[in-house]
């Protein structure tokens, strides 16, 4: 299971939303993972991925790269966030090739992800679905707010942080990108899509 | 979570980043409060370095 399946939009919404990430089972293969999300790391960070990070430790603006990398433990979970199914099927097919041992777990749109695993020569071996929301629906936010605050699948990124970042874009008192950035703070594993954040900032505030 | 009232300016900064709105400004007093039957311990408010004065 993974809490990035629950990123909301239409289809065109998330075209451009993809996170790569592994994972070791604790019991099963972990051992020794902390050196094989090194490998990784190193993998995904050569396709300058607009957000990464590490549950363990933090994501790619609060903790930063080098903070990370030092700190893989053997039960990390290594996140890298891409906008393009070129870039993944290029991570895919190197990601194949490099043989690590490590459950490698991609989130996107199902068709587009098959597409990549594909033409990296890979078969998808399971797909799962968020259900969506089930409770007390009436009390959310707008769709639009949900879009940006499901990026973060624990739950980190606050609705009222979201519609003042917006309101103070519309008033010119932050850029769209700054206030994208300061979102994707809020998420520790590093799986918010800061470009994507940043469309539908701008879209909320015009 | 808690606050220190005695830190607090009251600016309302923290708000914002509570993801389960936990935290408020009292109109009176002018300090931040955490109502604790709401808030889940996620420390996101004191990661997200809000507070000018270090009173979460």
């Amino acid at each position: 299971m993974t809490h990035t399946l629950h990123r909301r939009g239409s289809a065109e919404s998330l075209a451009d939303d993809f996170v790569v990430f592994a994972i070791a089972a604790q019991g099963f293969n972990a051992e020794g993972a902390a050196k094989k999300f090194e490998k990784f790391f190193d993998i995904v960070k050569k396709y300058n991925p607009n957000n990464f990070g590490d549950m363990r430790t933090g994501n790619s603006l609060v903790a930063g790269e080098e903070v990370i990398r030092k700190s893989f433990k053997d039960n990390s979970i290594v996140h890298a966030v891409f906008n393009d199914e070129d870039t993944v099927t290029k991570v895919l097919k190197e990601l194949k090739d490099a043989d690590l041992g490590l459950s490698i777990v991609v989130s996107g749109l199902v068709h587009k992800t098959d597409k990549c695993c594909k033409k990296a020569g890979l078969e998808m071996h399971t797909v799962e679905k968020s259900l969506g929301i089930i409770g007390n629906t009436p009390r959310l936010p707008d769709e639009s707010v949900l879009e940006v605050t499901t990026m973060c699948g624990h739950g980190m990124i606050a609705f009222n942080l979201v519609k003042k970042l917006a309101d103070d874009v519309k008033k010119g008192r932050t850029s769209p990108n700054k206030a994208a950035k300061e979102i994707a703070k809020q998420c520790v594993c590093g799986v918010v899509n800061i470009p994507r954040v940043e469309r539908l900032i701008k879209a909320m505030a015009s | 979570m808690l606050i220190d009232a005695k830190k607090c300016v009251g600016c309302g900064q923290c708000t914002y980043y509570c993801p389960v709105k936990a935290i408020s400004v009292d109109a009176e007093l002018k300090k931040a409060r955490v109502d604790l039957d709401e808030c889940v311990e996620c420390g996101a408010c004191m990661r997200s370095k809000a507070c000018p004065v270090d009173a979460l």
